[in-house]
């Protein structure tokens, strides 16, 4: 057992060694056949994703890059590695985002980096333009995803530092990234609300800032551009000329000599990219804001690694996701010492709830562990309702093909308590995190808390499925009632070879739609990450959460027992 | 149990290693011992050597370690009997031996009058010409005449040196090989000498072409006894001061030796010598002739390899005769057995001139079968500090010496290599490195050495590692920084406290490292964390094996490597890493801040510009003159204030033609600043 100390603290983990909630290898033995099965599967998954984020890294592609280089740009991701503490992690969330999207059009990462980090002992939420990618201009996937991080970063109250190179909206697509609520102008309406909160908010511009790209710096607290690199606009010398008939050049017009000593638009003068980039980490040094160390220092000192490898992670699902298998397994590699407390173990034992740590911080665990009944319902609600209660940030590990159905469970009221679930998730105010490591079908995500429950993360793991319903069942479902429409209209009866054609062709729609990858294109989650990472992530999401403090306890009622 | 009864308590007036050494003895033989220190010197390691220790000025030397009046009278305060002046210092100072005889106290060393009478250059040479001890041949007269001076060459024999009379510096000094260049050597002198020095006197010495330097250990007893303790050859020396010591010399006959020796105790009778001392011969390697140069009236730095093989305790003899007793043995029971090398470990940049350097010692780490201060078959290592002390510029930056033997030469030498790669030192500039090129450079193995030893093999000896091997070397350094950095944050059990990198999509994440491996230029170095743990730079693959608090396993491109490291946090501003690696490579990387406010211009031209409005009152600079970054280039007048324009970076000024009183507008160029190899 291998135990870590985060602060010195006069009390030791030794001090929780006697109870009995050490979790076991609950059935994952490394050296059996199924283990090596599962894990080929997963470390398959594992690989093409890999590929994929070699591919996405690359942005805009060869020569795009070489072009950002020859005037003497840093690639995106430099930038945000040089704006980080050195060997500093980086939570880089939706990296799938525009996969897809736009048929022929490649905008990959949805032409944004978008992640949480480290910059003088602070943790950020940074939002880059990837200028190689279409010039760094908003596709709707791009406005989205600045979006979201600024859900993330009001949600966890973080300040977000803009890394701006971007040439404003996709012209194009207008319709769809200019006017609507979520649209580009709730960017700037994010911002402003976002500094009333107290939220920093700084930009570096790198690059140009035209029309509504230049209210990103605008808006900002507090601006650095670089000479002779950055521009601010709203319109640039093709529209200047065009409208006033003035002919101008970008320097002229918005470089950041005539922002920093004219307008006041900009408020530090960076000799180069690199020098903003420190610029910018100053400026977040000056913050009266926490430190990430101030935040952990409410967590436990000291904590245990868990009992098994979180390598071993990769082995613990069957391939086959109609196995079942014990979710405890997972949980035993996440958690500190594997300890987890379970409560109301022999109630609806197809939901696994429990108390337990990860790295130091306690969190209360809601885990499926097969179908949800009544009474799994129940015990969920009321377990979310005592994490609530008790101030302990709720992890979902979904698996869940949905809730149970029959004349036997409809009669139980399975929806009634179903709802219940809901009901508890949804108005739960303590953190939330979401972890995908199987299915989500059905109103199982919901009751699981997904993306619609606001949980403060969302992510997935290669492997993952998330769909209405599974596709075997939607084939089912559509063929039985497309075949009762022919016997309706007295139609010949519908010939094997054309039903199983049909059934296979919705199954393979599903199968797809419902990969990982497509929901992370979607940005229906926040990443898809490798098992092994799993505690490190989830661990990086609970520091963030507690960035927030939430001390009050909002309930109305009481903890109703279920 | 004090052994000697005369010596009731030895004061030891030095400090570092050799009053240590002195110490060690005397504790052996149950003397008590007081040190003396200066201020900076409270915590030295001969402090703690000592029964009793006293503070006697500040830490110059001339106020601590050189005021006779206070060691003499903290000597009388603790009713010390002897002083021992170890080297350096006062060992050497007829007035404190003097004094100390005045005082009631017992110097240990020679008398005043044998130290004085040596101490005179030319007095010694008058008094070894009578005893018969050879001089180097030379004319020093009166009369200048041409043809006197061409007799007298013809005397000497050739080659001979012409020097100017009152010369220095190589200047107005040349060498005539034959008679045929004779008058021009002389006259060419003659008129250096004149315009250097306005006077145009020379003297001829004989040119000694390959010269080793031998030197002989004795020591007298005040019973008439005088022994000697074999020769050292203490050839390889740089800016003339010795850095490796051998005891025997090496490739020389038993009859020139027994000559070297007759003439040494000669010498020391000659003085009507007592105690320890050396004299110091030079031999030409040619002629096989040599020549009387002066004798050190002290037990000598490079005292250790005598010891070694001659099996005695030179500092328990220097005791016991200044006792009063009488040597304890005959000249023929000293023998001579094995051979031992001593190399003088200096904090000091032997790639930059041997410039001493200061600092702190992070690490001293001694090979693992190393002995202190005593007689062993291993190692021995004699140093005055300890890891964790300082060295600093008020003494001799000497940390420490390193003593090997063998039965012969070449097993000395060999272990002398282990030896060396086994040391660590760090984070100190020193010539651990240089040491070991000697020690394996072929000329050295061969034995063929002389006083020019190394000018004569400079491009080897200051030749720097191989492209290759600091190109491991790179990635080496550069990987063993981002583990450690990883390491150390993991440590802090924050998810985000560590520095590995992590990169949740796999996506790798470089990062650019500016290093200066082994005080070279700073090079900007990318490096990338790859998904396997492992580290890339320039395309070498480093992965880290093992990685504890000062040990590490690393593969490179499938080559191992274990080793040691060591972390400087900086105080310089650069952190550093240094490695040894069990090879015996040692190598040191440093991580200078990174400024990126420096404007990057192509044409390395900077203008500085007026910031308002105002007038010129005054020009620092000229035009043309070389700047340092914030040095003052003019001062302008505004709104009754006057601004002190500076130099933004470091460059050369151009284009500046402002006088005072000029007026200039607000951005007005007022000069450029250009770098220098652009200017």
């Amino acid at each position: 057992l291998r135990s870590t100390h985060r602060f010195l603290r006069p009390w030791s983990s030794a001090a929780h060694a006697g109870f009995d909630n050490v979790l076991g290898r609950c059935s994952v033995e490394p050296g059996s056949g199924e283990f090596a099965e599962n894990k080929a599967v997963m470390d398959g998954l594992v690989t093409r994703m890999r590929e994929d984020m070699d591919r996405i890294a690359k942005g805009g592609g060869e020569d795009a890059i070489k072009r950002a280089l020859k005037r003497g740009k840093l690639l995106v991701r430099d930038r945000i590695n040089q704006l980080l503490d050195p060997g500093s992690p980086f939570l880089e969330l939706s990296a799938y985002a525009g996969e897809g999207l736009y048929g022929k059009e490649q905008v990959p990462c949805g032409g944004l980096v978008t992640g949480l980090g480290r910059v003088h002992g602070r943790l950020v939420c940074i939002v880059a333009n990837d200028p190689t990618v279409k010039g760094g201009t908003y596709f709707p996937i791009t406005v989205k995803k600045h979006l979201r991080l600024q859900e993330i970063a009001e949600q966890n109250k973080l300040p977000s530092i803009y890394l701006v190179d971007s040439g404003g909206a996709n012209l194009p697509r207008q319709k769809d990234v200019y006017p609507d609520r979520d649209h580009f102008g709730r960017i700037f309406y994010n911002q402003a609300r976002m500094s009333s909160m107290g939220l920093s908010q700084v930009a570096c511009v790198l690059g140009s800032c035209t029309a509504g790209g230049a209210y990103v710096p605008c808006m900002a607290d507090e601006t650095i551009i670089v000479k002779g690199m950055g521009t601010i606009f709203l319109g640039g010398p093709p529209l200047v000329k065009a409208a006033t008939g003035e002919e101008v050049d970008a320097e002229e017009l918005g470089g950041a000599e005539v922002h920093c000593k004219e307008s006041g638009v900009a408020d530090h003068l960076a000799l180069n990219e690199k020098h903003a980039l420190q610029m910018a980490r100053q400026v977040i040094s000056t913050l009266n804001t926490p430190s990430i160390e101030e935040v952990e220092k409410s967590f436990k000192a000291e904590f245990d690694e868990p009992l098994y490898p979180v390598e071993e992670l990769r082995g613990c699902i069957p391939a086959d996701s109609r196995k079942p298998f014990d979710v405890r397994a997972i949980i035993a590699r996440v958690v500190d010492g594997s300890r987890f407390s379970e409560f109301k173990k022999e109630y609806g034992t197809t939901l696994v709830t429990g108390f337990a740590e990860i790295h130091g911080m306690p969190v209360g665990i809601v885990a499926n562990n097969g179908v949800l009944f009544g009474e799994s319902a129940l015990k969920g609600a009321h377990f979310v309702e005592l994490c609530n209660q008790r101030r302990i940030p709720l992890i979902f590990l979904q698996n869940i093909t949905g809730f149970m159905v029959g004349k036997k469970y409809e009669r139980g009221g399975i929806a009634k308590n179903g709802a219940k679930m809901v009901t508890a998730v949804s108005c739960a105010t303590v953190p939330k995190i979401t972890l995908i490591v199987g299915g989500s079908f059905g109103a199982g995500n919901y009751g699981m808390c997904g993306r619609a429950y606001s949980p403060r993360f969302l992510f997935t793991w290669p492997n993952s499925r998330i769909s209405v319903m599974g596709g075997e069942q939607a084939a089912n479902v559509l063929a039985t009632v497309k075949d009762d429409q022919r016997k309706r209209k007295g139609e010949p009866e519908w010939p094997a070879e054309e039903k199983k054609k049909f059934m296979d062709e919705v199954q393979s729609k599903y199968d797809k739609e419902g990969e990982a990858s497509f929901a992370s294109a979607r940005l229906w989650d926040d990443g898809v990450i490798d098992p092994k990472d799993t505690r490190r992530v989830l661990s990086m999401a609970l520091t963030a959460s507690a960035h927030e403090q939430v001390d009050k306890v909002n309930q109305t009622y009481g903890v109703f027992r279920m | 149990m004090n052994q000697l009864g005369a010596v009731r308590k030895l004061l030891v007036a030095n400090r570092g290693e050799i009053a240590c050494r002195v110490m060690k003895t005397a504790r052996r033989l149950g003397v008590p011992t007081v040190a003396v220190y200066s201020k900076v010197d409270e915590m030295a390691k001969h402090v703690t050597y000592a029964d009793e220790a006293f503070c006697i000025g500040s830490a110059a030397a001339k106020d601590s370690y050189l005021r006779k009046d206070r060691i003499i009278d903290v000597a009388l305060r603790t009713g010390a009997t002897h002083i021992h002046p170890g080297y350096g210092f006062l060992s050497e100072n007829t007035d404190f031996a003097q004094d100390c005889a005045s005082n009631g106290i017992k110097f240990v060393g020679p008398p005043a009058s044998a130290i004085r009478a040596m101490g005179d250059k030319i007095e010694s040479k008058v008094i070894m010409e009578k005893a018969g001890v050879p001089l180097v041949p030379g004319y020093h007269g009166s009369d200048q005449s041409l043809e006197t001076l061409v007799e007298e060459c013809k005397k000497i024999g050739f080659p001979v040196l012409v020097k100017a009379a009152l010369g220095g510096g190589g200047k107005g000094m040349k060498v005539a090989q034959s008679e045929d260049e004779c008058v021009d050597a002389i006259q060419s002198a003659q008129r250096e000498a004149l315009s250097s020095f306005g006077d145009q006197r020379v003297l001829l010495e004989k040119y000694v072409g390959q010269p080793r330097h031998i030197e002989v250990q004795v020591l007298a007893d005040g019973h008439g006894n005088i022994l000697h303790f074999y020769e050292r050859d203490c050839s390889v020396q740089r800016r003339h001061q010795k850095i490796i010591e051998e005891a025997p010399a090496f490739g020389i006959t038993k009859d020139f030796q027994n000559q070297l020796h007759k003439a040494a105790i000669d010498a020391a009778r000659a003085v009507g010598y007592e105690n320890a001392g050396t004299v110091e011969f030079l031999v030409d390697a040619d002629t096989w002739e040599f020549y009387f140069m002066e004798m050190n009236t002290r037990l000598q730095v490079e005292h250790p390899v005598s010891e070694s093989v001659t099996g005695v305790d030179l500092v328990e003899l220097q005791l016991r005769v200044a006792s009063g007793e009488e040597m304890p043995f005959k000249q023929k029971d000293v023998k001579c057995d094995g051979h031992a090398v001593e190399v003088r470990l200096y904090a000091e940049n032997p790639y930059n001139d041997f410039l001493p350097a200061t600092g702190d010692l992070l690490r001293l780490k001694v090979p693992p079968e190393t002995t202190e201060f005593a007689l062993t078959d291993k190692v021995r290592v004699d140093s005055g500090v300890r890891q964790g002390d300082s060295v600093t510029d008020y003494y001799d930056p000497m940390i420490a010496k390193m003593i090997t033997k063998g039965k012969d030469r070449a097993e000395a030498i060999t272990s002398m290599q282990k030896a060396l790669g086994e040391l660590q030192i760090a984070d100190l500039p020193n010539n651990v490195g240089f040491l070991q090129t000697i020690m394996k450079h072929e000329k050295f193995l061969e034995g063929d050495i002389e006083t020019n030893f190394i000018p004569k093999h400079e491009k080897e000896l200051f030749a720097k590692a191989g492209e290759a091997e600091r190109r491991h070397w790179l990635a080496l350094a550069l990987a063993l920084r981002c583990k450690i950095e990883g390491a150390s944050a993991a440590a802090a059990a924050s998810p985000w406290g560590a520095s590995d990198g992590f990169r949740g999509t796999g996506i790798s994440y470089r990062r650019e490292i500016e290093v200066e491996l082994d005080g070279d230029d700073a090079v900007v170095t990318e490096v990338e964390y790859g998904k396997g743990g492992e580290v890339i730079v320039e395309g070498q693959v480093a992965n880290m094996l093992t990685l504890g608090d000062s040990k590490f396993e690393i593969e490179i491109d499938g080559q191992q490597h274990r080793g040691d490291f060591a972390v400087a946090d900086g105080a310089s501003g650069k952190e550093a890493i240094h490695v040894f690696l069990s090879g015996g490579s040692h190598f040191a990387a440093a991580f200078p801040a990174v400024d990126h406010t420096v404007e990057e211009d192509q044409s390395g031209k900077k203008s500085i510009t007026s910031p308002m409005p105002g007038r010129v009152v005054q020009v620092f600079a000229e035009d043309g003159m070389e700047l340092k970054k914030g040095d003052a280039i003019l001062a302008i007048e505004a709104m009754k204030m006057e601004y002190i324009i500076r130099a933004s970076k470091d460059g050369v000024i151009s284009g500046l033609s402002l006088q005072k009183d000029t007026k200039v507008g607000d951005g007005a160029v007022l000069a450029y600043i250009v770098d220098p190899v652009a200017a």
